[in-house]
């Protein structure tokens, strides 16, 4: 089932299915490697909630939950 | 022979480091032409060769959309560099190779420096460079930059490349679907230049305009090559195949402005269309850009698997991890966040940075005091020595007296820097923040204003978004800087003995208020356009380095000082003048005959609504314009008081409540001092937002005294 990346929980890890965003947010990401296939892991949040720090391609992004609302992923089993 | 090397990477990279390290202290520090970004440069012996190497800002890729990618895909394109020196973070491959791919689709003789090589060593992962050069096309280099290892091989590696340049294709690496495609565009652009196919009278007309326009950013995209080629480059000429890849990636603007008949347009539209559609069948829905970007992403694992990393699929619980469990804590983080803050505060303008000042002040009065009394020896006249004390002295020496707080804050802030702190005060305060258009960056140079509102606008550096930073550079003269204290200090025990503390409180409290409001408003009209992505990284910790906290400390007060020498220096002498000479030219004893005083008693009845309209009062806010806390040494010579006590006693018979808190609300508000306008202009980078800064402060500190006023007139009566 597709859920949207920030719905990840601390610790679970998704493959990327799709991107709803546009513009120069959509090409940032996905040239920071948030392309479809790709396995991606929620390592924590902020204390406010936002932003998320994801793990991917061996390293560790921080982006906006804004963004990661937009960003649609199959979750994996743990 | 001379040979140009440009040093390109990742934020976060180790580029400075690598910078420093192969440079040592020659270096010259400017800014890339019409923008505030920093360009720094240094020469060095290599062999026989006068090697420039230049700093080019760190990015994570070469797309057109922001200022520093913009700079270095110029820089790399056009001024073509003898060598591209890439530094390449090895604990981060996978991304930073995403960037030496499109360094090495501009086709110009790459060298990688493959950085924190020990580190990984230490996880236990053995790189192979020999065949990792191999399969990238370009030599790479194991290196570490901090600890100065592998630098005999990069150099020897740059030598070769400088005189026997080898240029890579990644693209011959890309995916069949990738490769096909690409091919399909090339035959369609045939016989294709940059210079056939983009009309380049129209870009130089273009140029020459905004070289006309003294704001240079943000920038109106060109139309030129696709808007890929600015600011004088009629020699952009990309290789053929750059082209193509920008088709398809789907660059409309480089597809629009490429001159080519209606033949050639269906071909490539084909090309591009049957991309898709090849790559739809794997992944539904995909588009064409995000299919170059899986190419090369494509291209790097595979490049990985071969040169033989090892899958490291999974993150490991690191040192940082574990120290971000408790300061990114749901609940300690914010506690501990606030407590270093309050304590970097104080420390800056508590008891020590207090004691630093009072000895710069200590030391500013003994020069004062000696060029005075020299100067009466020698019997010079009147005028010189009061231009030099009242004017060059007390004008420069008044800035000067900054240095102290602004080395300290400076201090901290490199700290917080190189320890990886500060990203994590970004990371958790920039919800709250982005309310207000700003970003979790802009909490520090904020909290400065608090303090000293030159300090902050310059600590806005930090902040690396350039809308965010430029939004932080115009909120902060929002928050009540300590000069005017001296202010509140004086009017709450004249007229607010009583209420003091609630007074002063209730102005911090107002600045932030409109603070919020004046940010809101921003983001909805001058800032609107900013659909600026917004990722960040949280590095490892690390322990900062006395020498590089100590370098940049140097840099901060070398880049102070020459301002002090030059723009403040000249500033002092014109303030000066307005307040010695009336408008004959002639030196007056009292300073309302002066050319300030008159133009105080022609602007006084602009404030009679604000309650008020009378000369000295508005000569004291002119001479605010010089630093705040000359407001009260003014209102001191202007009503013959003798003691700070005696001018106490006398402003209740000038003030009442109310329009003593009006003019408060004023002092607050309005234009900052010409220290903190001589930074903001040169933070900016133009005079366009320097005057939007003027001009806002002026109309809220006019409208809230306004407000204050005449309301409280209906209850006060």
């Amino acid at each position: 089932m597709e859920i949207s990346l920030d719905r990840l929980r601390d610790g679970e890890a998704g493959v990327v299915e799709r991107l709803e965003l546009e513009g120069p947010t959509k090409r940032r990401l996905i040239e920071m490697g948030i392309t479809p296939g790709t396995r991606v892991r929620v390592l924590k949040r902020a204390p406010l909630g936002d932003p998320i720090e994801i793990f991917l391609r061996r390293y560790s992004l921080t982006l906006r939950a804004e963004d990661a609302r937009r960003i649609f992923v199959r979750r994996l089993a743990a | 022979m001379k040979i140009t090397i440009a040093l390109a990477g990742n934020p976060n990279s180790g580029k400075t480091t690598l910078f420093n390290a192969l440079t040592g202290s020659n270096q010259y520090v400017g800014n890339w032409p019409g923008v505030t970004v920093e360009r720094k440069e240094a020469c060095f012996q290599l062999e026989e060769d006068e090697a420039t190497l230049v700093d080019l800002p760190g990015v994570y890729s070469l797309s057109p959309y922001s200022i520093e990618e913009n700079i270095t895909r110029h820089f790399i394109a056009q001024h073509a560099p003898d060598v591209v020196l890439n530094i390449v973070d090895a604990t981060n491959i996978e991304r930073n190779l995403y960037l030496t791919l499109q360094l090495m689709e501009l086709e110009r003789p790459v060298v990688v420096a493959l950085n924190l090589i020990d580190e990984l060593e230490r996880r236990g992962v053995k790189v192979d460079c020999k065949a990792f050069s191999q399969l990238l096309g370009v030599p790479v280099v194991p290196i570490s930059a901090k600890k100065k290892l592998g630098f005999d091989q990069l150099f020897a590696a740059v030598y070769q490349q400088a005189h026997h340049p080898a240029v890579a294709y990644p693209v011959r690496r890309y995916d069949d679907s990738t490769r096909q495609a690409l091919h399909e565009i090339v035959a369609a652009l045939g016989g294709f230049s940059a210079h056939s196919a983009f009309d380049m009278d129209e870009h130089r007309a273009h140029r020459d305009q905004e070289e006309r326009d003294d704001d240079h950013s943000p920038r109106e995209q060109h139309r030129h090559i696709g808007g890929y080629a600015d600011e004088g480059d009629e020699d952009f000429a990309p290789p053929t195949t750059w082209i193509a890849l920008k088709m398809l990636e789907g660059d409309e603007p480089i597809r629009q402005s490429a001159q080519l008949s209606e033949t050639q347009r269906q071909k490539i539209r084909k090309a591009i269309e049957d991309y898709v559609e090849r790559g739809r069948k794997i992944h539904p829905g995909i588009d064409s850009l995000t299919l170059v970007v899986d190419a090369r992403y494509a291209m790097i694992e595979r490049t990985l698997e071969e040169a033989g990393f090892p899958r490291a699929r999974e993150h490991e619980i690191t040192l940082s991890d574990k120290i971000d469990r408790v300061l990114t804590h749901k609940i300690f983080a914010f506690p501990i966040f606030f407590a270093l803050m309050a304590a970097m505060f104080f420390l800056t303008f508590g008891p020590v940075g207090s004691f630093l000042t009072g000895l710069m002040e200590k030391l500013m009065a003994w020069i004062s005091q000696g060029v005075s009394a020299g100067l009466a020896t020698m019997h010079s006249p009147s005028w010189i020595s009061s231009l030099l004390v009242n004017g060059v002295i007390a004008g420069v020496g008044g800035v000067l007296t900054f240095l102290p707080q602004i080395l300290l804050i400076f201090l901290f802030m490199s700290i917080l820097e190189d320890s990886g702190y500060m990203s994590r005060a970004a990371f958790i305060t920039d919800r709250a923040l982005r309310r207000l258009g700003l970003s979790g960056r802009s909490f520090i140079p904020m909290l400065m204003g608090f303090g000293c509102t030159t300090t902050a606008v310059i600590a806005a550096r930090g902040v690396e978004n350039e809308r965010d930073r430029r939004m932080t550079i115009l909120l902060t003269p929002f928050m009540s800087c300590g000069a005017k204290l001296p202010v509140y200090g004086l009017f709450t025990a004249a007229l607010f003995p009583g209420n003091r503390g609630l007074c002063v409180l209730s102005l911090y409290l107002l600045g932030m208020i409109l603070m919020v409001v004046c940010g809101l408003i921003l983001r909805k009209t001058a800032f609107r356009e900013g659909d600026t992505p917004f990722v960040m990284e949280l590095p490892s910790y690390r322990i900062p380095t006395v020498k590089n906290v100590s370098r940049r400390l140097w840099d901060r007060a070398k880049d102070f000082l020459i301002r002090a020498g030059t723009i403040i220096f000249a500033m002092s002498v014109v303030v000066w003048f307005l307040q010695t000479f009336s408008f004959d030219l002639q030196m007056v004893a009292n300073s309302a005959e002066s050319m300030f005083g008159k133009i105080g008693a022609f602007i006084a009845p602009i404030f009679r609504p604000l309650g008020f309209g009378q000369w000295e009062k508005s000569v004291s806010l002119l001479s605010g314009l010089v630093a705040k806390e000359a407001v009260v040494s003014t209102m001191q010579v202007l009503y013959s008081a003798s003691s700070p006590a005696q001018l106490t006693s006398i402003l209740p018979s000038q003030f009442t409540q109310l329009s003593a808190y009006s003019f408060l609300v004023f002092t607050l508000l309005y234009t900052p001092c010409v220290s903190a306008l001589a930074a903001i202009r040169r933070e900016m980078g133009s005079r366009k937002y320097t005057w939007l800064c003027i001009g806002m402060q002026l109309t809220v500190a006019y409208a809230a005294a306004l407000i204050v006023y005449q309301v409280g007139r209906l209850f006060v009566g």
